[in-house]
């Protein structure tokens, strides 16, 4: 018995001091700040070039966000075997250039840049006059010139200036649609161009009314995409200043920053089948710490040193023991009853992804269908996998319709629900279902709320920007969160609820 | 205890504490996993298993008549309920009497449950794949059927149940019966002798076996509330035999710490129904008694004779030094 628990504290004094002196030594000398700095966000962009080389020789150009000697980046290369080089084309557009020699099959390049959120709002200011260009039309087939006409007609009619007449116009052909012209110009430009024809009808109308007008992408700072296609974008010269408007339908929430200029974004040769992905991520850290701790040794390394694309499952992974950190205080410590043991955990993952309310409604909605099917169910004498099995499945048929009536009724809320855990889902209605045949509905309802209750602290825990700090930059804290675990395991006290319980006896 | 306000919602901690009573973390880092080995739960959590060593013990337990551990094996049904009346069909490793169905007579083709509901072979057979399914057991684990002898329990304690047979729960530490209490079945408790579901717990006087206090849905109790009939100062009978029983289960498992489950046979006395390796806090509330004095003292016990007491040495100090020491401790 002494030996064991002096085999405990050991163990518990070991982990808490390797991982306070870890972080400790983390924070001296790599200057990594403890504490989030909320002033100074940076964001690291990921840009992925994919494409099948053909066997000879390949060389691919990447069109880079322009910046100023004065702006503090910190930009990282990574392929395999490539020559790299930068070169900066006319008007300053920077371009990245990879190139090797004989190279077949599947090939992926990376370019890293991160930056201070002030750089990347300047990236979007753009300088400098436009040329002037005259009114001009166009060729092409009758029926789409006659088509293009009339809508420049109605468009001019409509607006004051460049500005109010490239909205007008966007308006027109993206938005509205209920122009017959903007319809069979949609369609016709899509025909004949494929992808891309958005930003070649913007710039034929603009044209037109002689506007001068650049292309340009762009990417969203939005985390939670994971990996984005890059967005088409039309720069233009209203007579003071240059203005921009997106050419495409619909994107993604966020902000949007220009990431490069030019008629290109790519080109390569020697290749087929290329595309560009764009990830963002937000750091917490200022920049320098983060170059330092990219070159640390693995030991003092954190989340942030791996691409950007990875870093955001590693999150979530680091972040699950602080969940679970939260479950096991609640059923040690208060005594809160819950359907499984980590199911509201899994939960929780799911609320960081989906707003909370929304998030709440849903469960709720899919608990409450999925339990009135399993009734149903019942019934039918089923056996217990083919059961849970079948109540997967409503479950799913429950999502997808969610997501369908939802999206017809103009929300974007049922379409988010793609990380619930379903799986956990439906053990979760099998269980109280099982505890309301059994024990009552008193019994099942309060186990499903105290399921919720823990979901959502354990939700709001992981979600203080502090905890998803040191998840992020602090891994070996988990070292603390281990030792703490354990130390519970060892609690032989009373639980809050047994407080209540037992309160009979305190009257005798 | 001075009575404080709070008392009505809450007891402090310190206050439970100087009670002696026992909580769940407690139970599960003091008493169940240094004392229980994880190798003998085995022997506890099959019920078969549990059967078979009892038989070997020549312990008395409800006779096996045949078991089920296999589709292809539910066509010997029909063959080995031949002949038999009344039986009870149970799943190997259930737990909380789930799955439990008991048939108490036949007319004709049908079998005849309790509550006078009447079952085909075809409902019985169901049953028994809902049982292999894992239906009844934790986590949906594949399981036994078994079929084995019915019981009618003794006329005296069945006077104070509401349908469902009456059980005798016995905590046992080391070996010594520490406390002790009955499980009726109520109307809500729907025949079952399961305390959350509404079940009353009564707890019995180690020395006498006389009950003493009884709860039902939190409330001390006087009566049963659908029979109207008295629950308490009731003398259980043959009390001897049962804590006899419940020292062999010890004997039996090599458990220190366990609850036997024991049934009151009409005519053939008391007999093991289960051993049960995490026994629950209620007890202590059916006796409004905290258990942890009894278990230090079981421990100095333990302590002092170095475990060499033999069982009717442990019984004999359970009925004795145990219980008188509280009274002198209430004395002062």
């Amino acid at each position: 018995m002494k030996r064991k628990r002096a085999l405990l504290w050991t163990l518990v004094v070991g982990l808490l001091v390797l991982g306070i002196g870890l972080a400790v030594h983390k924070v001296r000398a790599y200057q990594v700040p403890f504490f989030p700095n909320a002033t100074i966000v940076t964001w690291t962009v990921e840009a992925m070039v994919r494409f099948e080389a053909k066997g000879g020789e390949v060389e691919v150009e990447l069109g880079l966000p322009s910046l100023n000697e004065k702006q503090i980046a910190r930009q990282e290369v990574a392929s395999l075997g490539y020559g790299y080089q930068e070169k900066t084309r006319e008007e300053q557009f920077r371009r990245g250039i990879w190139s090797a020699r004989d190279r077949k099959g599947g090939q992926r390049l990376f370019y890293q840049v991160t930056l201070t959120e002030r750089d990347l709002n300047s990236l979007n200011v753009r300088e400098g006059e436009g040329e002037t260009v005259k009114e001009s039309r166009l060729g092409g087939e009758d029926s789409e010139i006659l088509a293009r006409e009339t809508l420049w007609q109605y468009c001019r009619d409509r607006s004051a200036g460049p500005e109010s007449f490239v909205n007008e116009v966007y308006n027109l052909l993206f938005k509205e649609g209920e122009r017959q012209e903007a319809r069979f110009l949609s369609r016709s430009y899509r025909d004949r161009l494929g992808e891309g024809w958005e930003a070649r009808l913007l710039g034929d109308f603009m044209q037109m009314e002689g506007i001068a007008y650049r292309k340009a992408w762009g990417l969203v700072l939005n985390e939670e995409l994971g990996s984005q296609r890059p967005v088409p974008l039309l720069e233009y010269y209203d007579g003071r200043r240059w203005m921009s408007i997106e050419a495409v339908a619909e994107r993604e929430p966020g902000f949007l920053v220009v990431w490069s200029r030019g008629d290109s974004l790519l080109d390569l040769r020697g290749g087929q089948n290329s595309q560009v992905y764009f990830t963002a991520s937000k750091n917490q850290a200022p920049i320098a710490a983060l170059e330092r701790l990219a070159d640390a040794p693995l030991w003092a390394s954190s989340i942030a040193a791996l691409p950007v694309n990875e870093r955001r499952v590693f999150r979530y992974i680091a972040l699950i023991p602080i969940g679970v950190l939260v479950i096991v205080f609640l059923r040690n410590f208060v005594g809160l009853n819950m359907l499984g043991t980590f199911m509201p955990v899994l939960l929780a993952l799911s609320f960081l992804e989906i707003p909370l309310i929304p998030a709440l409604i849903m469960f709720s909605a899919l608990l409450g269908a999925g339990l009135i099917f399993r009734f149903f169910l019942s019934r039918l004498n089923l056996l217990v996998v083919p059961r849970v099995a079948a109540c997967v499945v409503v479950v799913s048929l429950l999502m997808i319709i969610f997501g369908l009536s939802s999206w017809r009724l103009g929300l974007t809320l049922g379409l988010q629900v793609t990380v619930f855990p379903m799986v956990v889902l439906a053990w979760s209605i099998e269980r109280m279902s099982l505890l309301w045949d059994e024990d009552g509905p008193k019994a099942a309802l309060s186990q499903a709320g105290g399921s919720l209750l823990a979901a959502m602290l354990a939700y709001f825990v992981m979600n203080i920007m502090v905890v998803s700090y040191w998840a992020q930059y602090f891994p070996e804290l988990l070292f603390v969160i281990l030792a703490v675990i354990i130390l519970i395991g060892r609690y032989t006290g009373y639980r809050v609820a047994e407080l209540v319980r037992f309160r009979k006896f305190a009257s005798l | 205890m001075k009575k404080r306000w709070w008392h009505r919602y809450f007891a402090s901690p310190g206050e439970l504490r100087e009670l002696g009573v026992l909580g769940i973390n407690d139970r599960n880092g003091r008493y169940l996993l240094p004392n229980n080995p994880r190798r003998l739960y085995r022997s506890v959590d099959d019920k078969l298993e549990t059967k078979r060593l009892a038989v070997e013990m020549g312990i008395p337990v409800p006779k096996l008549y045949g078991s089920i551990s296999s589709p292809i094996e539910m066509g010997r049904l029909g063959e080995l309920l031949e002949g038999k009346d009344s039986f009870v069909v149970k799943p190997a490793r259930g737990s909380g009497g789930k799955g439990v169905l008991v048939i108490q007579g036949r007319s004709g083709d049908a079998y005849l449950k309790g509550s006078g509901s009447s079952l085909h072979l075809d409902d019985i057979r169901f049953h028994c794949a809902n049982i292999l399914g894992g239906l009844f057991s934790l986590g949906g684990r594949r399981d036994v059927a078994m079929i084995e002898e019915y019981i009618a329990c003794s006329d005296e304690v069945m006077a104070m149940s509401y349908r469902g047979a009456p059980d005798i729960r016995v905590v046992m530490l080391h070996g010594y019966p520490v406390m002790a209490m009955l499980r009726v079945a109520t109307k809500d408790s729907d025949g079952r002798a399961n305390l959350h579901q509404g079940a009353i717990g009564i707890g019995i006087a180690l020395d006498s076996g006389v009950t003493h206090h009884a709860i039902c849905k939190g409330q001390s109790i006087r009566e049963h509330p659908d029979l109207e009939v008295p629950v308490i100062r009731q003398v259980i009978p043959d009390w001897e035999l049962v804590l006899k029983l419940a020292g062999l289960c010890y004997e039996m498992t090599g458990m220190g710490f366990l609850g036997a489950d024991i049934m009151l046979g009409k005519d053939v006395g008391p007999m093991v129904i289960e051993v049960n390796a995490r026994p629950g806090l209620a007890i202590q509330l059916a006796n409004r008694e905290g258990i942890k004095k009894r278990f230090k003292r079981v421990q100095e016990e333990v302590i002092r004779l170095k475990g060499t007491a033999t069982m009717e040495e442990r019984i004999d100090f359970s009925r004795g030094p145990l219980l008188a020491k509280k009274r002198a401790s209430e004395r002062q």
